[in-house]
């Protein structure tokens, strides 16, 4: 159950990521006022948070494990 | 940092972004594995969010700052059409336009300009840029447009302080403190002509 939930993460993760990088990706083919704010904040906010919720992921499966 | 530089930095930028997601999806999506328990999604994960996405992100961002300085950038927003329109005519004898056309200034002339020199400098352009872009999609401006305060005169005693032509002038050498303290204005009735036209301002309203 809780290795489901934790995989659920990973994936939402993943969803997160690629949105913030495709903000990049627009950014660099066509920068506008509205794109460059959209991809240093928003962008930069989602692939944040991906990378938190790895990280989440990861210490709980140590915990789980027992190594932390 | 010249186009060709620039050039470079974006291909870098969406091949690395191209492939991260790649590697996202191969590792989430389409091995479906879990991931608890696959010691290779992990490490596949890890390089991508930790090692390629921030270098992404920083790369994108030091691109986005330097190509945020052209003219061009500048004339993205429509409310700053009309004072281009006058920096690219040839017949404009205003100061801007003066300086663009005889490349006195070699590149970003606008960012030249309207950013302080020293430390802090780019930083308080960025950070005024951002109240722009504000001020343009969400709270609104009003016209005609205003420099907000007043136009700090070291950005034009920057180049031509040093310069002879500069020193030589009376006017120059009677003003000097009032100038370097901002209490008299290089633009003026009697002393240099406007930067823009007072009139650029009603390229907002045309329709182009």
């Amino acid at each position: 159950m809780e290795n489901r939930k934790l995989n659920r993460l990973i994936a939402l993760a993943g969803i997160l990521n690629i949105i913030g990088l495709l903000s990049i990706v627009l950014t660099a083919l066509k920068l506008t006022p509205i794109t460059l704010i959209v991809s240093l904040t928003f962008g930069g906010v989602l692939i944040g948070l991906a990378l938190v919720l790895y990280l989440y992921v990861v210490i709980k499966d140590l915990k789980a494990r027992k190594v932390l | 940092m010249h186009g060709t530089e620039l050039g470079l930095i974006k291909s870098v930028i969406v091949v690395l972004s191209v492939a991260t997601i790649i590697l996202v999806v191969y590792s989430v999506f389409i091995r479906k594995k879990n991931f608890i328990e696959d010691t290779n999604s992990k490490w596949l994960l890890f390089i991508g969010f930790f090692l390629l996405s921030p270098l992404v992100y920083f790369l994108n961002y030091g691109k986005a700052l330097e190509q945020s300085k052209t003219v061009d950038f500048c004339n993205s927003c429509h409310v700053m059409n009309g004072y281009i329109e006058d920096l690219k005519n040839p017949d404009s004898e205003h100061i801007a336009a003066l300086h663009y056309h005889y490349r006195w200034i070699s590149d970003n002339q606008c960012y030249q300009c309207h950013s302080e020199y020293g430390l802090f400098g780019t930083f308080k352009a960025k950070m005024s840029g951002i109240g722009h872009i504000m001020s343009y999609y969400v709270v609104g401006y009003e016209t005609p447009l205003k420099l907000k305060g007043t136009y700090n005169n070291q950005i034009c005693l920057h180049c031509h302080g040093p310069v002879e032509e500069y020193q030589d002038v009376s006017e120059h050498e009677e003003y000097q403190q009032d100038i370097e303290l901002n209490k008299q204005s290089c633009f003026g009735a009697e002393c240099h002509v406007s930067p823009h036209p007072e009139d650029a301002w009603k390229g907002i309203d045309d329709g182009e």
